[in-house]
């Protein structure tokens, strides 16, 4: 799988030459998924998800976490986006800390 | 790589800045707002002076978070590095100011979240450095706000 430097335009253009590939990552450009919901509408088997994956992964056009025991996938923000992206995320999850807070000094108030 | 953004966040808050100070750096407060929704906070340890430690751990998916704390000034002002170490993809350090502006019965909280942490408190000159362009940063959107 190595063939191509990890993260390399080569590498990305390896990863998006597969057909099933390029409908994975248009798939996750709607939406983050589980690996098996991933596998859903392609009819394979979770080994064959799972290799696809790795050269997605390899090509730093996806990245995984987990939840419990479930593994999902999201597209990658290129990095040009990253700083883009940071905010974002940084953004929504400080709000949702604030709406906790509200809510956490409301229940408390003496 | 280190992305360069920050966040900057003004919220208001009815109670007092003891309160919210207190509910924003006490383990057994943090534990009941802190993991909102789906999240659970199920460990909160806060050593709060500067350079003491803190650790925060998320269910599901054993997010745990920790950090130090670069100043401490209760119930004015907070800064404190921010690290994921597990659940989380992006583990890169990064830096967490907050004021918390006494409006009597009222609080304004100025959050100020940087994705470089800058240089460690052992370098005092940079860390100083840092720390007057987070403030300088904070000033300057207080002013763009106004």
């Amino acid at each position: 799988m190595a063939k191509h430097e990890a993260g390399s335009l080569d590498a990305v253009f390896a990863a998006l030459a597969d057909p099933t590939r390029r409908a994975m990552t248009e798939r996750l450009a709607r939406g983050d998924a589980s690996v098996s919901e991933l596998a859903g509408p392609f009819d394979l088997a979770l080994p064959s998800v799972t290799k696809h994956l790795a050269v997605l992964e390899h090509a730093a056009l996806v990245e995984h976490w987990k939840e419990g025991r479930i593994r999902y996938v999201r597209l990658a923000p290129a990095p040009l986006d990253r700083a883009e992206a940071w905010i974002a995320h940084h953004r929504t999850f400080w709000r949702e800390r604030f709406a906790g807070l509200h809510e956490h000094l409301r229940s408390t108030e003496p | 790589m280190s992305a360069p953004g920050f966040v900057r966040l003004v919220e208001v808050f009815d109670a007092p800045r003891e309160r919210v100070f207190a509910a924003w750096t006490e383990p057994e407060q943090l534990e009941r707002w802190w993991g909102p929704g789906r999240f659970k906070t199920t460990r909160a340890e806060v050593d709060l002076r500067p350079g003491g430690r803190y650790e925060l751990v998320l269910e599901p998916g054993s997010m745990h978070l920790v950090g130090e704390f670069r100043e401490v000034v209760a119930p004015e002002r907070l800064v404190y590095t921010w690290q994921w170490i597990a659940g989380v993809p992006d583990t890169r350090e990064s830096l967490v100011t907050v004021e918390f502006h006494d409006l009597g019965a009222r609080t304004e909280v100025v959050l100020l979240h940087d994705s470089f942490a800058g240089p460690g408190p052992v370098d005092m000159y940079d860390a100083g450095w840092a720390s007057g362009l987070a403030k300088l940063r904070v000033h300057l959107g207080e002013e763009e706000a106004a």
